[in-house]
């Protein structure tokens, strides 16, 4: 049976990255929609797990309305869900892209494809983001 | 794959089902077509197309801002695109409603024009968000507001449909 509850996952804090890691949080509400709506979606709750405890990048989102602080997390999973029970190594020409609202709750995860200038940052990502808060040094 | 961390979570087998969203976590409108893993391709700030990564094809979108939109669309008018139940009561917003208002907040370019044309040929024209998965509106309920203005003169300003097929 299901637990009333979302999930953490430890993370690094976009806020103040050298701080102690805190929990990124999974809504039940989107992990119970994608289980139900969106199953390859859901699988990929995988790699969106994977990308927030190994992240290479943190960007700060703007949004074309309204002020209120969002992340978005980068990485490279080694494999993913590509179809219903199919899964393929991830591409070398996408990056793997978590999206944390202000409430450091998962909003949405998705591939990206990557930058010219940096194999871990979305296209555009001079433009789109409001800058790099954070980049691994590993 | 070894099982998921989030079993423990959900009951019942996984499923999919091609009907839009609003994902109240990140206040946008989500719809995809076919169970495939999406490759975002920006449009401006307000539309993403998702793209399949297996075919890289146009399979879904999504809308962001939809808390603005909708007091926008309040502003143009409702009823244009909206279905509505005996008694004049709103019920739900077409995708439509939220394409056409999402594309008139910026200027027009060829690129802009030509992504949300893709997006609007995948929207089948029952493509519907019940009010009551939608955010409230300001003051008001969004059906009680909607159902306001739908009966006042803004609510027969017709909202600009460049992009019906």
């Amino acid at each position: 049976m299901g637990q009333a509850r979302d999930f953490e996952i430890l993370t690094i804090n976009p806020r103040d990255p050298q701080a102690t890691k805190i929990p990124a949080i999974v809504p039940l509400g989107l992990i119970e929609r994608y289980h139900k709506y969106r199953s390859v979606d859901f699988e990929n709750l995988r790699a969106a797990k994977y990308v927030l405890e190994n992240a290479q990048r943190i960007f700060s989102v703007l949004r074309e309305f309204g002020d209120e602080e969002r992340w978005c997390y980068t990485g490279r999973p080694e494999r993913w869900y590509v179809a219903e029970n199919v899964t393929a190594p991830f591409p070398d020409n996408l990056v793997f892209a978590v999206y944390l609202d202000s409430r450091i709750r998962i909003y949405q995860s998705r591939a990206e494809r990557v930058a010219e200038d940096d194999p871990m940052s979305p296209v555009n990502w001079q433009s789109r983001y409001g800058g790099l808060v954070w980049k691994s040094t590993s | 794959m070894e099982k998921h961390f989030l079993s423990d979570f959900v009951t019942g087998e996984p499923g999919f089902r091609p009907e839009p969203w609003y994902n109240p976590y990140g206040d946008c409108i989500e719809y995809q077509t076919v169970n495939e893993a999406v490759v975002a391709d920006r449009i401006d700030g307000l539309l993403t197309i998702y793209r399949s990564a297996l075919t890289d094809k146009p399979i879904g979108f999504q809308i962001k801002g939809v808390r603005v939109l909708l007091e926008k669309l309040k502003c143009h008018g409702v009823a244009t695109l909206s279905s509505e139940a005996d008694n004049g009561e709103l019920l739900s917003l077409s995708l439509f409603a939220f394409l056409n208002v999402a594309y008139i907040q910026m200027p027009e370019t060829p690129e802009r024009l030509h992504g949300y044309k893709t997006v609007t040929s995948l929207v089948p024209d029952s493509a519907q968000l019940p009010l009551t998965e939608l955010p409230r509106l300001q003051g008001s309920s969004a059906q009680q507001t909607a159902s306001h203005e739908r009966e006042s003169s803004l609510a027969h300003v017709p909202l600009p449909e460049p992009l019906r097929p």
